[in-house]
């Protein structure tokens, strides 16, 4: 536990009334965040059309509170990977991150709570943006392999004819 | 549907290009390089080309959810991705990809897998009666005529001949309830960042071909479009996307071009 933190079953209480908060607020931060996708939506590549940016903000909200309640960073990262290999583009997931650490600031919480909050935040955007990263350079280097295979098929054939 | 062979890497390629600026990463330095020359001259085309391209996954659904095809053949698959068709298809549907390019094929291969009933075969699509002809395809269609056809995003090198004689073969060959899923490109081939992206794209050898709806129209006749009608790709996706007054010039019709069912 960082110095100044309180204690786990304290923290966990803190972030339980910081998701209720939020929950409060859900429509208005899934909109935010709906928002954001829309506003970076050329970055995405192609499994990702406009029509499923507002269906994807529900979904990452839904994440980001049930992260407040489990704290479950591996998770966070599983799902930054799978973001990346449907195509999410980095602005978009800049902003989308952007747009959750931004809703606990706009969230009214008191002083503790929102230091937990922020705390919270960052570590799931930093398991997110990490995730995020090598499921984005997993798909390079996939797609890479598949290339070289491939161009090796083709050598092959033109050899053998 | 470029002429050359996308393994040659010591030349720009058409095919590659369209990867690079769709964000793709089956592509080479050259390829780039002539990528970002094109980008600078028309700064809105990547965001065209993704327009179009995200209608593959709503053609998937449409044609085979919504309408019951359980065969879809594509003509100019080019390099897949992940998005393409039998991602989005009703299960159970057979899907032909094809292209002229031999590691496109390949490709495709590797994509597809094991994938049940998606298919990958080397064919031009300027003349699809060669890949209907062929004893794989042949094999896997039967007696079935009751066919969607899809050529997206190739209209631009195809020439009005090559479309022309692509949907009366089309035609002929399939039953009554049969469509084709067309997507046409619309660009201003008399302003200058047009005209200069064709003289690009005829330096590395690939001769590129608009036309007007209006032209395109007749060449495709007698299919005709469905109900939802020729649609531009704002009203497709239900997005309004901006464009500055240069993008307009450039792109004058519906922003890139149109999506449409065909139908007898």
């Amino acid at each position: 536990m960082k110095p100044g933190l309180p204690p786990p079953s304290e923290e966990k209480e803190i972030l339980n009334q910081v998701a209720g908060q939020l929950v409060s607020q859900k429509a208005a931060i899934a909109s935010e965040l709906h928002q954001a996708l829309r506003a970076t939506d050329m970055s995405n590549r192609l499994l990702i059309s406009p029509r499923r940016l507002e269906e994807m903000a529900q979904e990452e909200l839904k994440a980001f509170l049930h992260f407040l309640e489990t704290g479950d960073e591996e998770e966070t990262h599983q799902r930054g990977a799978r973001r990346a290999s449907e195509g999410l583009g980095e602005r978009s997931a800049l902003a989308m991150t952007e747009a959750l650490r931004r809703a606990c600031w706009m969230a009214n919480l008191d002083g503790e709570a929102l230091r937990v909050a922020l705390e919270a935040s960052g570590r799931y955007v930093n398991a997110f943006l990490e995730g995020y990263m090598s499921g984005r350079e997993e798909e390079i280097l996939k797609e890479q392999e598949r290339t070289r295979h491939a161009f090796q098929r083709v050598l092959e054939k033109q050899a053998h004819s | 549907m470029p002429e050359k062979t996308i393994i040659d890497a010591s030349v720009p390629n058409a095919g590659r290009i369209y990867d690079y600026l769709l964000g793709g990463h089956h592509n080479f330095e050259i390829d780039r390089r002539a990528g970002d020359q094109i980008k600078a001259l028309l700064p809105f085309l990547p965001t065209a080309m993704r327009l179009s391209r995200w209608c593959l996954q709503d053609v998937a659904r449409t044609l085979t959810v919504e309408r019951g095809f359980d065969t879809i053949v594509d003509f100019a698959s080019g390099l897949p991705t992940m998005d393409h068709l039998h991602t989005a298809v009703a299960p159970g549907t057979a899907v032909i990809y094809s292209d002229r390019d031999p590691v496109c094929v390949e490709y495709g291969r590797e994509i597809l897998g094991d994938t049940p009933n998606a298919y990958y075969f080397e064919a031009d699509c300027r003349r699809p009666e060669e890949l209907l002809a062929r004893p794989e395809v042949q094999e896997i269609l039967g007696d079935n005529r009751h066919v969607a056809f899809v050529y997206w995003g190739v209209s631009m090198y195809l020439t009005d001949d090559d479309i022309a004689h692509a949907a009366r073969t089309l035609y002929d060959w399939s039953d009554e309830e049969s469509c084709l899923a067309f997507f046409l490109a619309v660009q201003d081939t008399e302003a200058p960042a047009t005209a200069k992206m064709m003289e690009i794209y005829r330096q590395m050898g690939e001769e590129m071909h608009f036309r007007p709806l209006e032209v395109f129209k007749e060449l495709v006749r007698p299919w005709r479009p469905d109900e939802l009608d020729y649609r531009g790709m704002d009203e497709w996706h239900g997005i309004e996307v901006i464009r500055s007054e240069e993008d307009l010039r450039e792109f004058p019709a519906a922003g890139v071009g149109y999506g449409v069912f065909l139908v007898k």
